[in-house]
């Protein structure tokens, strides 16, 4: 067996479509890179349409950790409509590259280690939703939801419109957690 | 094509679940199999009567059934039927109901004569075909109904302080575990049932049936006409949420419409509610289990549907995508079901087409098995008849405290 490419899996919907190119040209078949991506555009755009409904003007705030790529996630709520308010990265140790971010001049990107005071900020933004690690954002009283390890392909982004669309719609407090009252 | 069971089983079904009641099938022998088998899965009976050699019965403990060949649909088979009533009439049950085979009722074949022939006319009826074309929940309530109107004594007294509980029948999800429990929850309150109409009882227990002073309706489809029956002609109280007790909740809710309406004390058995509540709270805790967000389907009976999808949203968080009703002719439970989903702009999710993938699938035991295994859902769960593949071992109601535990189990545990 020949190891044809040595890159990473892409994650989410760009990178998938990148990823789909850089394979056909290594393999010399051009043309099927045509018909794949119009395939997993036809996908992800049916999806949009379809979850915009939910998400589109959402104000969301995201608070993740300096070891996770989220450019993916960004990427599927932007392309959604939704309204990124702020995005706030804890810095997680000593870690050997600093957190980079395609969306940097885009965003408000803000890095700091006092999750107090990113608390704080967040909740006097009043977002409809915050994303992230779920650590970071349990006690904040807005509506939370992950952002999944499972990143591969076009697939997750899909997967994760439906998610957040759903986390909107859901019972912010389970019922379940009373019973022991 | 729609494999749902219809209003004929159900009527024959309606029947098997009575004790000392039973059927028998004009029609050729291989119509009886798959109810011999339904039968006797849903309600077995010892296997020492498995009536190896005897006319009609033919090796199967339930269903005898007349045997018409190719020859009966020319020359007509009455002599068949006559046979078999006379037979079956000579045995110990006290009640018996003749049906035909949608073949046999071409024939045309008089069974109310062979029922009058052998002088069964105060124990014996004849379903009427058409129940073929009627859904299930009205198969069994008009076939109990037509039974209860035949068998009630012409005096009746009122017994005070006592319940049928009706809407139940031996294809609900284990059936002998709701009957336990809510048979423990109204005698908490001071209650006592007469009659579990269609569900393990006895004809003589139907004949009892009208002298009791409540009707406690679990699955209103299932009882609008004996409801109605019980409360027209005997004065008899109805007491029904108009939905199904599933959920901690909702079993709260029953006990206290128990409480207001026969003026008896709930505070034991909201006790009992509250001791499974609270080890629910206690597994959830030691799960650590997150299902925001998590998608459900559900396949069932409307008066099932409601208080599942409610409690599924309310109490797990998690969202309904599909819920798919079987046909009714009880609107009731339809009419709060699409209320509470509109509440939530989620009324487009009726009768919506499954997608691709849905985190759980809460149906018929089969449909469920088969869901899982294809991938179209990470759990299907075992909801309701037909579930040919599993027996309940372990209790595995829907309904009340103990019907909550189950679905907890099945929702939360990997296996």
């Amino acid at each position: 067996m020949q190891d044809i490419f040595k890159e990473p899996l892409p994650k989410g919907h760009s990178q998938t479509v990148e990823w789909i190119e850089s394979v056909c040209n290594k393999i010399g078949k051009e043309e099927l890179a045509a018909p794949a991506i119009g395939s997993v555009n036809e996908k992800y755009n049916t999806a949009l349409e379809y979850y915009r409904k939910a998400l589109s003007e959402k104000r969301i705030a995201v608070l993740s950790t300096d070891m996770m790529e989220i450019d993916w996630a960004l990427e599927t709520l932007l392309d959604a409509g939704a309204e990124v308010i702020s995005v706030d990265i804890m810095t997680m140790g000593r870690n050997c590259c600093p957190f980079y971010s395609r969306f940097s001049k885009q965003l408000n990107i803000r890095i700091g280690n006092d999750i107090r005071e990113i608390s704080g900020r967040i909740i006097s933004e009043v977002p409809d939703l915050v994303i992230g690690h779920s650590m970071l954002t349990r006690g904040l009283p807005f509506k939370t939801c992950i952002i999944p390890q499972e990143c591969i392909s076009h697939k997750a982004s899909i997967y994760y419109l439906e998610y957040m669309s759903n986390i909107l719609i859901a019972n912010e407090k389970e019922g379940w957690l009373s019973w022991g009252d | 094509m729609d494999a749902r069971p219809d209003g004929f089983v159900g009527a024959i079904m309606a029947i098997e679940g009575i004790k000392d009641a039973e059927v028998i099938l004009h029609g050729p022998d291989g119509c009886r199999k798959n109810l011999n088998i339904l039968s006797s899965k849903s309600y077995p009976r010892p296997k020492e009567n498995m009536n190896i050699g005897v006319p009609f019965y033919r090796g199967s403990s339930r269903i005898p059934c007349t045997g018409i060949i190719s020859t009966d649909y020319i020359y007509g088979s009455y002599d068949k039927i006559e046979s078999a009533l006379e037979f079956v009439g000579r045995g110990d049950s006290e009640f018996i109901a003749v049906v035909c085979s949608p073949g046999a009722s071409l024939i045309g074949d008089d069974c109310n004569k062979a029922i009058s022939v052998n002088k069964l006319d105060s124990r014996a009826i004849s379903l009427d075909a058409s129940m073929m074309s009627e859904p299930l929940s009205y198969g069994i309530d008009h076939m109990l109904a037509d039974m209860v109107r035949l068998l009630a004594p012409s005096d009746h007294i009122m017994e005070k302080n006592t319940v049928n509980i009706l809407g139940l029948s031996v294809l609900q999800k284990d059936w002998p575990t709701v009957i336990e429990e809510f048979t423990e929850i109204l005698s908490l309150m001071g209650l006592k049932v007469i009659c579990t109409l269609g569900a393990g009882c006895t004809i003589d227990e139907v004949k009892r049936s009208v002298n009791a002073e409540y009707d406690l309706v679990l699955c209103p489809e299932y009882a609008d006409e004996t409801s109605k029956l019980y409360t027209e002609e005997y004065g008899i109280k109805e007491i029904s949420l108009g939905y199904s007790p599933i959920g901690f909740d909702a079993t709260d809710a029953l006990i206290r419409l128990i409480e207001k309406i026969t003026g008896m004390n709930g505070n034991k058995a909201l006790t009992h509610v509250d001791k499974y509540r609270k080890r629910a709270f206690f597994c959830m805790n030691a799960m650590r289990a997150d299902l925001k967000g998590d998608t459900f389907a559900i396949d069932t009976d409307a008066s099932v549907a409601y208080p599942l999808a409610r409690w599924m949203f309310e109490s797990l968080s998690m969202v309904p995508v599909s819920i798919r009703l079987y046909d009714s002719k009880y609107g009731r439970s339809e009419e709060i079901l699409r209320e509470f989903l509109k509440e939530h702009d989620l009324e487009n999710t009726i009768n919506a087409e499954l997608p691709e993938f849905v985190n759980m699938i809460l149906c018929d035991g089969n449909t469920a098995m088969l869901e899982q295994a294809s991938k179209h859902c990470r759990k299907g769960i075992d909801i309701r008849f037909p579930s040919v593949a599993n027996v309940d071992f372990r209790p595995s109601p829907i309904f009340g405290a103990k019907g909550a535990m189950y679905l907890l189990d099945r929702i939360i545990n990997p296996m």
